[in-house]
């Protein structure tokens, strides 16, 4: 860590990835999600960044309340305007990884295809590395509901990702 | 979770990209001196509210009634302590009376309040309702804490100091005691 840095730059740099790709999943369109991060990041950092030690499931949860009132709030002439750009793939999102990037980004697109209840789940327990409890109050969900939901989504990735792979189309990016 | 290991491990493997520079830039300007501004850090578990009135009433009620007997035997000790010898005879005669006898009223063990009235020269009876005033002295902010719930709440402490006045018209005495007091309020914030 650069001492000369600030705390929040640090901060950021390991959990600012993570937080965009929930905000990629909670924003009603993808160009929203980088906005939805800093508004939640600068609210929650200027509460709790003297601390130098902010919960990423504060910015988690905050994102996801944000995202719900912006969505309250949009034109729906906008939605049908927009609508045309939200088939953003997951993949990117991600770093690649070349030596495996055919099971990667057949992962990716089984990953893109849950529904959303069951993604949005998975991706706060594996990248963002919150606890079942943690998720359960971010997403405002039992902890029971979690729980089954990450497991549906394990099972169904299982069950798709040989298939994704005999389907595998032309690489993106 | 059992034979889901090797999936969650190639998903962990996957890193999603990191922020870029553009986008740093632009917190960084979003957070303005919030992102350099060091600000004192309050312990964990913060204080819990205090304000319980009920309960300060009788702390209060207590305090004060404790000062006035403390009160009763300073003046008594001050204002006559040439008698000290010529009491210590009675207070054994007293100790020696059946239990039933002694004077509960009295704030002194052993003296009753006839007794005390007589060597102090203050009247036992005929006190008015004490006056009681809160007088607010400052509010403190105390910045942000966490509440056990991990919700964040900003933390207000009132300092008061609780006045009771004894007031005692037939000798004109007057006596005052006085109590500090504190309350904590944590006022729950949103987290955006």
């Amino acid at each position: 860590m650069n001492i000369s840095e600030p705390i929040w730059k640090t901060w950021f740099a390991k959990h600012g990835g993570k937080l965009v790709l929930f905000a990629r999943q909670q924003a009603r369109f993808p160009d929203d999600a980088e906005d939805l991060v800093q508004e939640a990041f600068v609210r929650i950092w200027r509460l709790y960044g003297h601390t130098g030690e902010v919960s990423p499931g504060l910015v988690y949860r905050a994102i996801r309340r944000l995202a719900i009132d912006w969505a309250r709030s949009i034109d729906r002439r906008r939605i049908r305007e927009v609508k045309v750009i939200l088939d953003s793939p997951l993949t990117s999102s991600f770093e690649r990884n070349l030596e495996k990037d055919e099971r990667n980004q057949a992962l990716l697109r089984a990953v893109d295809r849950l529904p959303k209840e069951q993604s949005e789940v998975l991706m706060l327990k594996i990248w963002g590395d919150l606890t079942f409890d943690e998720i359960a109050r971010t997403l405002d969900l039992s902890l029971n509901t979690v729980a089954s939901r990450y497991r549906y989504a394990l099972q169904k990735l299982k069950d798709s990702v040989p298939q994704e792979l005999e389907n595998d189309p032309a690489p993106t990016n | 979770m059992s034979g889901f290991e090797q999936l969650e491990k190639e998903l962990s493997a996957l890193s999603p990209r990191a922020p870029t520079k553009e986008f740093t830039q632009r917190i960084e300007e979003a957070l303005g001196g919030a992102g350099s501004v060091a600000m004192c850090h309050l312990n964990d578990e913060p204080e819990q509210r205090t304000n319980q009135p009920s309960r300060s009433k009788i702390f209060t009620w207590a305090f004060s009634s404790i000062g006035l007997a403390a009160s009763f035997a300073f003046l008594f000790y001050l204002w006559f302590p040439s008698l000290e010898n010529d009491l210590q005879p009675q207070i054994q005669v007293s100790i020696t009376q059946p239990f039933s006898m002694v004077d509960d009223e009295s704030p002194l063990h052993g003296v009753t309040s006839s007794q005390l009235e007589d060597l102090s020269g203050i009247p036992f009876n005929g006190w008015l309702d004490p006056y009681t005033e809160e007088k607010f002295i400052r509010r403190v902010d105390e910045g942000i804490v966490d509440r056990v719930t991990g919700l964040p709440a900003r933390q207000y402490r009132y300092h008061f100091v609780d006045e009771t006045m004894w007031t005692h018209p037939a000798s004109e005495t007057r006596v005052l005691s006085t109590t500090p007091r504190q309350e904590v309020y944590l006022i729950d914030l949103e987290l955006y």
